[in-house]
């Protein structure tokens, strides 16, 4: 009886050993490093259009033509005023978060690098659908403006 | 005659040629009025360096000066272009004329405690080198003002805060120069342009 008991201790560390979280590598961790930026840098360049749509809509609801539309109307340019800043706060905020804990985990084992790099990518995920939601939602009410 | 006056007519198109190239263009739109032409002018600006020292355009009358905009917290382009400026302070030591520009678009993060943080980090002084902040328009519209190059180059960067470009303007605002900060290669070539220009000052 005490020699399976034995067994199956060594049974059940060879199993956790062979299906348990592998040690990821340098490589892959380089890689997801790589996609965190490329995520960061294929939004980045629009914080200026941000910064314009959003200072756009202000004027436009400090305008007379402003006092003319309906409160749905008013309603929208100034959420998406506030979803502008939200996403531009976001990103900035994501940097300087990035940098401060990029110079925390130096020197962290891979698999602790590993989390924090998939947590940084879902954040920059998020930041960078806010961004693109909040100039799209911006482009539809400049083209009603338009109309 | 004829044949003495062909050799001096090759070298005045030769010497032309070689005048045409040690010349660097000047870049931006260009208006004509009354028949004068009119070249594009970094507009008036006012912003405080790391030293909490006020920047004016009169901080680089008479001096010709590499404009970059950055961020502290930047954790790609900046840091790649930086290196690139420090190499070209370094390629010119001794050049008092030359002098730097870096904007910070980062108006909550980078105050001026910051900057001098981030300036002492890099050693980089103030006496050559200006880590600027302001407001935030006012950082955006010089920015726009700098990359109006991109109206007529396609090539040229859009959403300039982040296009790792560097940009060499001339005594009379006029930008003479620009490239990819990133790019060793580039910035190489761009420092025989920074040359080019100081060689333009010392001949007059």
């Amino acid at each position: 009886m005490k020699n399976y008991n034995i067994l199956a201790v060594m049974v059940s560390i060879l199993l956790i050993s062979a299906c348990g979280i592998k040690e990821p590598s340098q490589s892959s961790l380089q890689m997801l490093e790589e996609e965190v930026m490329a995520i960061h840098d294929s939004v980045m360049p629009d914080m200026p259009k941000i910064h314009y749509q959003k200072e756009a809509l202000v004027d436009w609801s400090k305008s007379e033509e402003f006092e003319d539309l309906d409160s749905t109307d008013r309603q929208n340019i100034a959420s998406a005023i506030r979803a502008l800043k939200k996403a531009e706060d976001a990103m900035w905020d994501w940097m300087s978060d990035y940098a401060d804990e990029s110079e925390e985990m130096k020197g962290s084992d891979d698999s602790l690098m590993n989390v924090f790099l998939l947590r940084q990518k879902s954040e920059i995920i998020r930041v960078r659908d806010m961004m693109l939601s909040s100039m799209s939602a911006a482009d539809s009410l400049f083209n009603t403006q338009n109309q | 005659m004829k044949y003495i006056l062909l050799p001096i007519a090759m070298m005045a198109i030769l010497s032309a040629c070689v005048e045409e190239e040690r010349q660097l263009p000047i870049y931006g739109e260009v208006d004509i009025v009354e028949g004068d032409t009119i070249y594009h002018t970094i507009r008036d600006f006012t912003f405080m360096d790391q030293d909490s020292q006020i920047i004016t355009n009169e901080t680089f009358a008479d001096h010709i000066y590499i404009a970059d905009f950055f961020f502290t917290t930047c954790p790609t382009i900046c840091p790649k272009v930086k290196q690139q400026l420090i190499r070209v302070r370094d390629a010119f030591p001794d050049e008092g004329r030359l002098k730097f520009l870096s904007h910070s678009i980062d108006t909550r993060r980078d105050s001026v405690p910051t900057l001098r943080k981030f300036a002492d980090k890099l050693n980089i002084s103030s006496d050559r080198w200006h880590l600027v902040t302001g407001d935030k328009k006012d950082l955006y519209d010089i920015a726009e003002d700098y990359f109006s190059i991109a109206k007529e180059d396609p090539n040229a960067p859009g959403g300039y805060d982040h296009s790792g470009y560097i940009i060499l303007v001339d005594k009379n605002r006029h930008i003479r120069a620009y490239c990819d900060g990133t790019d060793p290669d580039k910035v190489d070539a761009f420092m025989k342009d920074i040359q080019k220009l100081i060689d333009e000052i010392d001949e007059g």
